[in-house]
Parts: structure tokens; sequence; C-alpha cells
């Protein structure tokens, strides 16, 4: 059996960051019982030691990338290997791009990594999504089951 | 702030050099918790525990520990000695997955002359798999104890909502057994490091309980002769509105700068320690007490052979809470709670309405607490390290600033430094 794992980083009481959350609940709801989903991871870290039971693994997460609110990028394990990383880590948690590196470093990363950004325009403390970003929570979530019906197909 | 986004500028740190001394050091790394007091006015007394976890994606048992305690508190309520017992338990989970994460992934490198944890581990996978393997041993007993790892669920106002059951807790043994050996490696290894020479003089304050290393419970203490409780917290400590950040400065009322966290911790607690951690101390050189902020990596490493070592007592002394909460009614009343972070002294206090809703809510984290004394430590750090171009300086004071493991909410990359050097 194909595992599969799915983890929605962010903080739903910090406006558009909680999209990562928004999209896991909505897949939560509609996936299998043979999928494992974390709604509210909050430590990039932690997924290292979660990744390694994983064959499939998504992840969604608010993002900064200049783009119009709402705005989708996916990228793969490969395509973050090119993004460049910050030269230093946070005080406090490191980064995701930094954390999949780690993983992969460690032999730890999953057969198949994709990650989803949201680009959000709002990242104050407060509860609910922007328009233009809570659009993007259904076709994000339809793409993510789409991916988990590919990866669970015999 | 997810971990894709990065916002430049979330943390400042600005510097005003005059004739070669610095003048100023302000720091604006912190955002007070504003939003979620007012978040909670008019809600349920229920509700707090969860809501104030998701403060911070580090520290939720903390949050939690604070607010529970602080709401028993305002309705005159004491949970027994077998929930605080689990308490304790998922409180030691919370500080070894937050000292291991900060130890390995984001200090040490530091000191060993890497860019990160990434660069660490293509040289060493071996250690840094063994601080993700301390790491998951905390998490494990978050998600056993606390419902899930990450966002722990399982803690109430009154107690738990299902006390785990001893063939659940069994299961930790293992982890915690090799998460052991992990600590004591741990201890060993950041020992060795080699440590900037600074020492500063603040008034170390901590929790401090009759037997056991302060977690949970505690009166406040520090090394200059304070002694209160919960409730005299708001007598003794004054959060002052500062000019350049929208932090606010807590100071001791007529005292001034204080310092709470790790270093004051240990310091006013050494005698707390288990046999065990004393000795691992002993060995990496600490005494019984500790004033160069760049030790608290060792510090830490400690603290948290230490709660590896108290999470296997609490495992093996397991009494199942029975019932698993107890009723906690709803009165008029004004409560106050507190507990250790991993990173401080975390103070709660609610006022509550005859119907359980909530009328006040402060909320006071460690590093509104410590804000004051690490911009005294890097002044002087600063002072020291003048003929740095101003790229090598930031460099250098986000090292430093990383000493304190401060709560930066939503910063990623974060350190926006300004200097402005004056003849």
């Amino acid at each position: 059996m194909t595992k599969v794992l799915i983890a929605g980083l962010g903080n739903d009481l910090r406006s558009d960051d909680g999209v990562g959350p928004a999209v896991a609940l909505k897949v939560a709801h509609a996936a299998g019982p043979d999928v494992t989903v974390l709604v509210n991871a909050r430590e990039p870290a932690d997924l290292i030691e979660v990744w390694r039971d994983a064959d499939v693994a998504i992840v969604v997460d608010a993002m900064e990338a200049g783009l119009a609110p709402g705005s989708t990028r996916r990228l793969d394990a490969a395509a973050l290997a090119g993004a460049s990383l910050p030269a230093s880590a946070s005080s406090h948690l490191l980064p995701l791009g930094h954390v999949v590196e780690l993983a992969r470093t460690l032999g730890a990363l999953p057969g198949r990594l994709l990650v989803f950004g949201v680009q959000g325009s709002a990242f104050g403390p407060g509860e609910g999504l922007s328009p233009g970003v809570q659009q993007a929570v259904d076709r994000v979530a339809a793409e993510i089951l789409d991916e988990i019906g590919a990866a669970l197909a015999p | 702030m997810g971990a894709l986004a990065r916002v430049e500028g979330e943390g400042a740190m600005r510097v005003r050099v005059r004739n070669g001394t610095v003048e100023e050091v302000a720091l604006d790394i912190y955002e007070p918790p504003r939003f979620f007091e007012a978040f909670l006015r008019g809600r349920a007394y229920t509700e707090p525990p969860d809501i104030t976890s998701r403060i911070c994606g580090i520290c939720p048992v903390a949050y939690q520990t604070s607010a529970v305690q602080a709401i028993e508190a305002a309705c005159g309520v004491e949970v027994d000695a077998s929930i605080q017992a689990l308490r304790r338990l998922l409180y030691c989970g919370e500080w070894i997955q937050s000292h291991a994460l900060h130890i390995y992934l984001l200090h040490a490198p530091d000191f060993l002359g890497y860019d990160g944890a990434l660069e660490l581990a293509k040289v060493v996978p071996d250690v840094v798999q063994r601080g993700l393997t301390l790491k998951k041993a905390g998490n494990d007993v978050m998600r056993v104890v606390g419902g899930r790892a990450v966002h722990p669920v399982n803690m109430r106002v009154g107690g738990f909502y299902r006390a785990p059951t001893a063939a659940d807790l069994e299961a930790l043994v293992e982890p915690l057994q090799r998460a052991l050996e992990a600590a004591e490696e741990t201890v060993r290894w950041v020992g060795a490091f080699t440590f900037p020479e600074l020492e500063h003089d603040h008034e170390y304050v901590s929790l401090r309980h009759a037997s056991d290393y302060p977690m949970e419970a505690g009166r406040m203490v520090s090394d200059r002769g304070l002694d209160i409780g919960p409730d005299a917290f708001e007598d003794h400590v004054e959060e002052l509105h500062v000019e350049h950040s929208n932090a606010l400065h807590a100071v001791l009322r007529g005292r001034g700068t204080y310092m709470t966290g790790p270093l004051a911790r240990y310091s006013l607690n050494f005698d707390r320690l288990s046999p065990r951690a004393q000795e691992a101390a002993r060995a990496a050189g600490l005494g019984k007490t500790c004033r160069n902020p760049f030790k608290s990596i060792v510090v830490r490493a400690v603290e948290t052979l230490y709660a590896v070592e108290e999470a296997l007592s609490l495992v093996r002394r397991y009494r199942r809470p029975e019932p698993s909460a107890i009723d906690v009614p709803p009165r008029a009343g004004r409560g106050s709670g507190w507990s250790e972070e991993p990173r401080g002294l975390l103070y709660h206090r609610y006022t509550l309405a005859a119907d359980g809703a909530i009328e006040e809510a402060v909320i006071t984290p460690p590093t509104s607490q410590n804000q004051r004394a690490i911009e005294a430590d890097l002044a002087r750090f600063v002072e020291d390290h003048l003929d740095l171009d101003d790229q090598a300086l930031t460099w250098q004071c986000e090292q430093a600033i990383r000493n304190y493991d401060p709560c930066i909410s939503c910063a990623t990359h974060f350190l926006d430094l300004s200097v402005e050097r004056r003849p």
C-alpha cells in the first residue's frame, strides 16, 4: 500500500498563513482513510521524521513570492533544491527549503515530494483568509486530491 | 509565518555608534500577544488552552499549561497529583523537542563555523540524526500524552480529555531510553565547543519548586531575594512601552532589567537537577551557575537530559488519573498561572465573569521579559566587534541573538540590521 502524507504548514490565526491548514483540512475531509493528513503542522523540521515513512508526501504552505494573492506554485523536491536558500536559518524555526535539503542529506526524503506554495497578502494576527487566497483553497485541494488519486491508483 | 514566506525586516536591530562607542542597541524582534488577549475577551473560560497554544508552534504545551492553571485558580479548584504529573510529562516532551531543535538545527552550527544545519549534516550526518532522534522522542511524548505531536489538543481546564493508558505510555519507554543516551552524548558534544567570553550581571528570575526542577509549578524567585506566588506577578513586574519597538519590555518594579530562561533556571535550581544531570553539567565544564549567554547551549543540553530522565521516571510511576479531568464550574474571579517555557517564564492571568466569560486576559511571555537584558548583552557584544563591516556584524549578531532562542512568531530569515556610525 502506498503511504501518502499531506501536511498543511502554517498558523490559522495569522491570516493568510492559515492557507496550508485550510487546504489540508479540505483534503482531510475528502481523502480516504489511507491518507495521513497533518492539518496544523507548525514546525517544518518535524516533517523529516514523518517523511521517512511516506512514499508520497505533499506539503502546502503560504509563500511570499511577489505574485498576485492566491497565485500558486507547485514545486517538486528537485525544484526546491534549485531554489536559493537564505544564508542562515531563523532564530526559531528552520525554513522549509532547508528542511527538504536536510532530509535529502539524511536520506529521509520520501519517494515523491511535492510542495504547493500559495501567495498570501496579509500575515498579521487574525482569522480568515483574504479573498484571493480563499479562492485558491478549493483549487489547490482539488489538485492534491488528484495527486492522491494517482498515487493510490493500482 | 509559513516557512516558504520570507518577509525581510520582520526582526530588526538598530545600532547607533558614536565615536567608536555603542550608544544604543534597539531590538525589534518580537510581537506581543496583544491580538490574542483581545481575541480571548468575551470567549468561554474553557477556550484559552486551545487558542493560546496556537500562538507558538514550538511551545504549545507551555501556553496550555499556564492557561489552565490560571483559569483553575480563578475558579478556585486544584487538580490532583496524577493530573499534575501528566501535565509535567507532557511538558517534558515539549522541552525535549524544543531544546533539541534549537541545539542541533539552529545553534550548534554557529559554534562549529557552519552556515546552518544543512552544512553540518553534510559533514556529520550521524550527529544531526542524533539530534532528530532526540527531538522525535519529545514529539512522541507530545503525541501520546498531548493528542497530536505538533498541536496538542488533549489538555483542558481541569485535566485531560482522555488520559493515556499505562500501555500507551509503555510505548514511550524504548524511545526515551534511546533519547537518554543521545541526551548524554549531546551534553558532552556541546560542552567541548569554544565559547566567546561574555558574562552578564542581570537579576536571574525563574520558578522554584520544593523538590523538582521547575517546569509546570513553583514560586517565582530571583538571585536577589524575590520570592512570590503567581497572584503577585503583576505587582512586581511592569511592562513598559518602548519607543523603538512594538514589543513591551518587562522590568521588575524598582529593580529594573532581569532575565528568565535556561541560564536563570539552571543557576537558581542546580540543586533540583538529577544527580546524573548535575554530573553531566560538571563534566561539560559548567559550575552551579552560568552567566555566559553563549553557554546557554550547554545548559539546554543539560536540561534536555534532565527532561528525558524525568519523562522516563514519570512514565514508570504513572497512575492513570480517574477521572481524567475534574469538574471546574465557572465563577466570577481572577486567577494567575505560570510555567517554565523552554525559553523562560510564561505568565497568564484571566479575569472571569460569573458565567465563565473572559473579561480580561493578560499574557506575558519570556521574550518580552528578556528583551532588555538581550539588548544590554548585545550592546556589549557589538562594542567588542565594531571593527567588522555591517554584513559580518549582522551575522555575528544573529548568532548572539540565537543564544536567547527568542520568540519570533513569524519571521524566518530574521535580522535586518542597521548601523548608524557617526564620528
